[in-house]
């Protein structure tokens, strides 16, 4: 039975995670995975040529050279793993595992800020603080969304969880008390 | 000006009183896939097995697999709105349906909803389908007797208050019919029914319903069901609501009379669930744990002890069974878990002995110690009579010249056979079955002719609902036999009175031919 691509990528995430973490290279392997990323997520061709039976591995070695020439030993070791058991498809999704478990042991927290009105630093910094309190973290990163049908107040989405604290949300209670 | 302001304006505070400004946090998943019932949804790391999640448009959905990567989510109603990225919010609740006094005389579905069209039900409070049965200090053993009004149930295979007796047979041999008559039967006895219908044609239920209004069972009897058309999982917990509802009366001390129709289909609904949701199949197709799924639901009924209140919920689950193999799956199961069984044979269904218990394989396990003393006297030698009668009947066939012992045997047999018989929807109270069983047992019967006996067992309930009725109040009140003599003396009085048929062969058989075709019409 083959495994599903998330349950795959997890486990290269945390092979990845321990290798790093047992060199003292967390960081720097960190940041060029980083960059690795950015250079398949924006050719998506070349993971299709790369996956593909029909190309030679001269070739694919070929096209790669420009990334594993100057690139550490952990990276040409790691492109040489996925290519050789196939996942390039799922390098996007490895990469990301690797951030999350990255994240988790540094306490980093991603959250998606809604927010009616566009907040002045003043308003980040404070709600960055007060959730960071919230969920025990050590660093708050918001991705903000300007959002005007919550009419006021904001909304925060952090993984699974989702605080909502705008005011659509007050009005819909509202009416549902209303109407039952 | 007919509006005004004020009272307008207490009425929404009013209905404002339960809004709270907080926060509103949730936590969400979403729908990676939808279909046959089911959905899976990514996220939702903290949900718990059975916890109940929104789906939004009023649809809910029960966690029934926690993954690496997902759950596996059965979608209580219908999924046609539900679309792959829908996000899903879980709720923190686990399934609950509505309890109380209002839910009698209903009709409502698994999920407690009214399905009468007599207006929404007024519930005392909500309980969680799935409950903890009660323990083992709990507990009493069963001593109060439930009477199914059958005869030949009450008397060969009694059943007590908080007991579990299945009915088993084949499809068309009367297993609903059995399960009605005896929720007719508790009519003025302080009983709760709960009827439920698991996968069965609406049309029947409606049939059932109609039967149950048209005898005036409806004043204490809720039916719970779940038709065909409607989602498997609505089909799988219709039995563990309908157990709710009754534990409801449970604890507050009253007894409850719970009939599951029937568990075959509710395992079939849970096979199916089962496997889209990919678990794996074991024997017949059936998931690993369908002996729990219908033992955790058996267990729920009991006897209370008399600290909590001395209340029970008596349960007759109902199994269908194929071309009478016993040894299938569902049914050895069912078996083991149950306190006896009823057996139905469609032979002798189709022989005209209705209902076509076959006293053979039946038993109750722990009804013996529920049966009034009375009933106890009269029935002790029916069991091997019959036993030996079905062993003599095969020689009888060959017509050769039988000694006067097998001869009596046989005649004594046919008898029993004939006595126990009985149309639907009669129910006989237990001291007029007691009364037949006597003159049985003690040979009144032997001399009357067997076509006669369903005229004298009429004739001789209304000699003693009219000369005798004392002699009747006082099985009813003590459940002892009264003063041997006393019985013997009213029976020959009214022998004296009872005129035996003409032998006219041809008058005869039409006369059961009669019979034959209304048992078959009112089936």
């Amino acid at each position: 039975m083959t495994l599903d691509s998330l349950s795959a990528a997890k486990k290269y995430a945390k092979a990845m995670f321990e290798v790093l973490s047992d060199s003292d290279d967390l960081e720097t392997g960190y940041a060029d995975l980083q960059e690795i990323r950015k250079i398949f997520a924006a050719n998506p061709k070349l993971i299709d040529v790369l996956d593909d039976m029909r190309v030679s591995d001269d070739q694919k070695k070929s096209l790669l050279t420009p990334i594993t020439t100057n690139a550490s030993d952990f990276i040409n070791n790691f492109l040489k793993v996925v290519a050789s058991y196939r996942r390039f498809p799922d390098i996007l999704t490895i990469i990301d595992q690797f951030q999350n478990l990255y994240e988790n042991d540094k306490k980093i927290v991603r959250a998606d800020l809604y927010s009616a009105t566009e907040l002045d630093n003043d308003q980040r910094d404070r709600l960055a603080k007060a959730f960071e309190k919230r969920v025990g973290a050590a660093k708050v990163i918001f991705n903000i969304k300007v959002d005007k049908s919550l009419i006021g107040g904001i909304v925060i989405k952090s993984s699974d969880v989702i605080i909502d604290g705008s005011v659509r949300t007050r009005i819909n209670k509202v009416k549902e008390l209303l109407l039952n | 000006m007919s509006i005004k302001a004020e009272e307008i304006s207490a009425l929404i505070k009013q209905q404002l009183q339960g809004y709270k400004n907080e926060l509103d946090v949730k936590e969400t998943g979403i729908v990676t896939y939808v279909g046959d019932g089911i959905a899976r949804a990514h996220g939702l790391e903290n949900a718990l097995s059975g916890e109940l999640l929104d789906f939004g448009h009023g649809v809910f959905g029960m966690v029934q697999n926690l993954e690496t990567n997902d759950v596996g989510i059965m979608i209580l109603g219908d999924d046609t709105n539900i679309r792959e990225g829908d996000s899903v919010k879980r709720t923190g609740r686990i399934m609950e349906v509505p309890v109380g006094d209002d839910l009698i005389g209903r009709v409502v579905n698994s999920l407690g909803q009214p399905i009468d069209g007599k207006g929404s039900i007024k519930a005392d409070g909500h309980a969680a389908i799935e409950h903890k049965a009660p323990g083992v200090m709990e507990r009493q053993s069963v001593f109060e007797p439930l009477q199914t009004g059958i005869k030949s149930i009450d008397s060969l295979i009694p059943i007590g208050r908080g007991q579990r007796e299945l009915i088993i047979g084949d499809r068309k041999t009367g297993k609903t019919s059995i399960a009605i008559d005896t929720i007719l039967n508790q009519k003025d006895q302080n009983m709760k029914c709960i009827y439920v219908a698991i996968g069965q044609k609406e049309s029947t239920v409606r049939a059932q319903v109609n039967t149950l209004e048209k005898y005036g069972a409806m004043d204490y009897t809720t039916v719970i069901s779940a038709g065909p058309s409607e989602p498997a999982s609505l089909l799988y917990i219709a039995p563990y609501a309908g157990a709710t509802m009754g534990e409801y009366f449970m604890h507050k001390g009253q007894h409850v009379l719970i009939v599951y129709d029937d568990l075959s289909k509710q395992a079939d609904a849970y096979r199916e669930l089962s496997l889209i949701l990919r678990r794996p199949p074991g024997r017949e197709a059936y998931p690993g744990d369908i002996f729990y799924t219908h033992s955790r639901l058996l267990e729920r009924a009991a006897k209370l002890s008399d600290k909590l209140g001395g209340g029970s919920m008596t349960a007759l689950p109902i199994v269908e069974t194929q071309a009478g193999d016993v040894s299938a799956y569902i049914p050895t199961n069912v078996i083991s878990i149950t306190d006896g069984q009823i057996f139905l044979d469609a032979d002798s269904f189709y022989s005209g002995v209705r209902p076509a218990v076959d006293a053979g394989t039946s038993v109750s396990r722990v009804g013996g110690d529920a049966q009034v003393k009375a009933m106890k006297k009269v029935s002790g030698t029916l069991r091997i009579d019959l036993a030996s009668y079905h062993e003599l009947e095969s020689f009888a066939q060959f017509g050769s010249d039988l000694d006067e012992a097998t001869q009596a045997k046989l005649n004594r047999g046919a008898r029993t056979v004939e006595v126990l018989k009985q149309p639907l929807h009669s129910p006989v109270p237990v001291e007029k079955q007691v009364i037949i069983l006597y003159c049985l047992t003690h040979g009144f019967l032997d001399k009357v002719a067997i076509d006669d006996i369903l005229r004298y067992q009429q004739e001789i309930f209304a000699f003693f609902d009219n000369s005798h009725k004392e002699l009747l109040d006082e099985i009813a009140k003590t459940g002892n036999l009264p003063d041997e003599s006393k019985l013997n003396a009213a029976i020959k009085e009214f022998e004296q009175t009872f005129e035996p048929s003409k032998q006219d062969d041809g008058q005869k058989s039409t006369t059961s031919n009669q019979d034959q075709t209304s048992a078959t019409s009112n089936d």
